[in-house]
């Protein structure tokens, strides 16, 4: 189990180098390229635009290492948020009611996801595709497709429009969910369960690693953050609305595998899928600001695929 | 060298085909139930003329279906369907607004456009030796900002009626023409996959691709043929699409490759390549089809369908397992 520090030290000069080098070559580049691009007040913004796809993609890593799959996490997210904010309107206006909610609900997606997937032993991206079509549906169903509306003044204050130590509450979230991530997964027993899981499920099984735990756990985890990541979103806007989050699912593998893990499992780490995701921010926002047409911006997007999959293989 | 070598060659195409029927005898059983179920809820489902809106309904799904049924066999995914029918379909009507409005015009631009992606897709897939699920990832976001960028995301009216005819609106022996492409593609699937040599190529290299290419396949270009064939077929759906509607929107088709890939997998595919018929996408096409169509007749709230829908793929793939 040495090995993986090891591993992890090796990487950090090799694919990771070179996804720190691209990083930093797009800041320098717009920050040429746009004199806005470099203020306090835009890297706020970046932090804030990125702060749902990195809180989503650090459970993605978990689910992505572990050798399986989430594309429910959009559906998830506005179905917390849905359940949150119909929470605080039933019970009663406290945030830690919505909170509560929230991330209950999307833990016990994550759940569902997890001993579906483990128990019949399908494939997690059959299980999630068909998750993804009933949480929306759901959501869709008991919103009767319209937004419910928040007006708790501490809800948005923690999750969405507070600062602390004068850093806006999303880029906090992330923040803590980074940290939490990175403990986890390269500094723990489960950490290491979670690579063991991925990388060779049957060697972990004869050395002991409840493979099939681990697994419901990282797809627990994965819905639980999809559920933070709501109350953010919700937070912000002032209501929930039922059709958010829709094709947040591919950014954040993007930028899990922009980040180096592979997709068969076994690799990947939380900085590594943190610089996919800032990558991924920092290009949406550039392109904003040098005033490139969002058309482009998708081209764009798509060719990062390409050449971020091109280079984690070479 | 002595001794029978227990070499074994892949099963013949009609031995998978039996097989995969066989263990997939559930989903014929569930698609008649369902059949019998709206049939005694609704006194219009099994009318002719709602059959005809079924199949008009799951032409497009289908005939992608078949062109995916080849891509999962042989191993690979592709997501960029949605996205590349959009980018036939406004190709196909700029063309034929800058070249003259000659239906053949459109038909030529929309297949050379979805077979060109198709290519490129396969090309960076098997020579860059990175997963097709990625590499389609990518196409999707690509051709979906081509479609945006070159109609400045407004929709492109298509004027000529007998591409309207032939694609969309008119009928062959009494069949609408969108059902009569999903059974000439759906034949021309069959044919190819169960019938010919490079079918069997297909199941082998999806099966097991080392023993593939000991054997002297051409596991790259089977691969490369196959995301060209799901292309073109991209290509012919967005044609059925843009001429049911007289115009071809950039937006059109987002999300369809779930549906797609839901049939085959519905039909008894093997994520993992190696197995599948085309006749089991093209009842999972129709099965996803007549749930919404019935569900529709029923009265069931859409938002409803939706999470039956969910329902519905947990169900197949369980069923799947046997």
């Amino acid at each position: 189990m040495d090995g993986i520090a090891t591993t992890l030290r090796a990487r950090a000069f090799s694919a990771e180098g070179l996804l720190v080098g691209a990083l930093v070559a797009l800041v320098v580049f717009f920050s040429i390229a746009s004199p806005v691009f470099l203020t306090l007040g835009n890297l706020e913004n970046i932090g804030r635009q990125t702060a749902l796809v990195s809180i989503i993609a650090v459970g993605m890593t978990f689910v992505i290492v572990s050798g399986e799959f989430d594309l429910s996490v959009g559906s998830t997210l506005a179905l917390a948020g849905v359940i949150s904010a119909i929470a605080m309107k039933e019970i009663a206006q406290y945030a830690a009611i919505g909170a509560l909610a929230g991330l209950a609900t999307g833990a016990a997606v994550g759940l569902l996801n997890g001993i579906l997937t483990t128990r019949l032993r399908i494939p997690s991206f059959l299980i999630t595709l068909g998750s993804l079509s009933i949480a929306r549906g759901i959501v869709m169903l008991i919103t009767d497709t319209r937004p419910v509306v928040i007006t708790n003044r501490s809800y948005f204050a923690i999750f969405g429009e507070g600062h602390f130590l004068g850093v806006p509450t999303p880029i906090v979230w992330t923040v803590v969910v980074i940290l939490g991530g990175i403990i986890a997964l390269h500094f723990t027993g489960f950490g290491r369960a979670v690579y063991a899981a991925g990388g060779n499920p049957t060697a972990a099984r004869y050395s002991g690693i409840p493979v099939i735990r681990v697994k419901v756990i990282s797809l627990t985890l994965a819905g639980f953050l999809a559920g933070l990541a709501g109350l953010v979103l919700s937070a912000r806007a002032h209501a929930a609305r039922p059709d958010v989050g829709a094709g947040l699912e591919l950014d954040a593998i993007t930028a899990v595998i922009l980040g180096g893990a592979a997709l068969s499992g076994g690799r990947g780490t939380v900085i590594g899928t943190l610089i996919g995701s800032l990558i991924i921010g920092i290009l949406g926002n550039g392109l904003v600001l040098i005033g490139v047409d969002p058309s482009i911006q998708i081209i764009v997007k798509g060719l990062i695929i390409w050449l971020s999959v091109s280079m984690s293989r070479g | 060298m002595t001794s029978d070598v227990a070499a074994g060659p892949p099963r013949s195409a009609a031995d998978v085909l039996r097989s995969t029927l066989l263990s997939g005898r559930m989903l014929y059983v569930a698609f008649v139930a369902l059949i019998v179920i709206f049939a005694i809820a609704s006194p219009v489902f099994l009318t002719t003329e709602n059959f005809a809106n079924v199949g008009r309904q799951t032409a497009l799904v289908s005939i992608m279906a078949v062109g995916m049924t080849l891509v999962i066999i042989s191993g690979e995914f592709d997501l960029s369907v949605g996205s590349v029918m959009a980018l036939a379909g406004v190709a196909a009507a700029l063309a034929m607004q800058g070249l003259g409005d000659v239906w053949i015009v459109g038909a030529v631009v929309a297949i050379a456009t979805g077979a060109a992606v198709g290519l490129v897709n396969g090309l960076l897939t098997t020579l860059l030796s990175i997963p097709s699920f990625l590499i389609t990832l990518g196409s999707l976001s690509i051709a979906r900002g081509l479609a945006l960028l070159v109609t400045g995301t407004r929709p492109i009216n298509i004027v000529d009626e007998s591409y309207y005819r032939i694609f969309g609106e008119g009928y062959v022996l009494g069949v609408p023409v969108p059902i009569v492409w999903t059974i000439v593609v759906a034949l021309a699937g069959i044919v190819l996959l169960h019938f010919s040599t490079f079918g069997r190529k297909i199941y082998a290299t999806g099966g097991n691709a080392t023993a593939a290419r000991y054997t002297g396949i051409n596991t790259r270009r089977v691969k490369t043929i196959c995301l060209v064939i799901a292309g073109t077929l991209a290509g012919l759906a967005a044609l059925v699409l843009t001429a049911r509607s007289h115009a071809a929107r950039p937006d059109a088709g987002a999300g369809i490759e779930l549906d797609v890939i839901a049939a085959v997998i519905l039909g008894g595919a093997a994520l993992s390549g190696g197995r599948g018929t085309v006749i089991g996408a093209l009842i999972g096409s129709l099965m996803i089809g007549i749930l919404n169509n019935g569900l529709n007749l029923v009265g069931v709230d859409p938002s409803l369908q939706l999470a039956v829908k969910g329902l519905i793929i947990w169900f197949a793939v369980a069923l799947g397992k046997r």
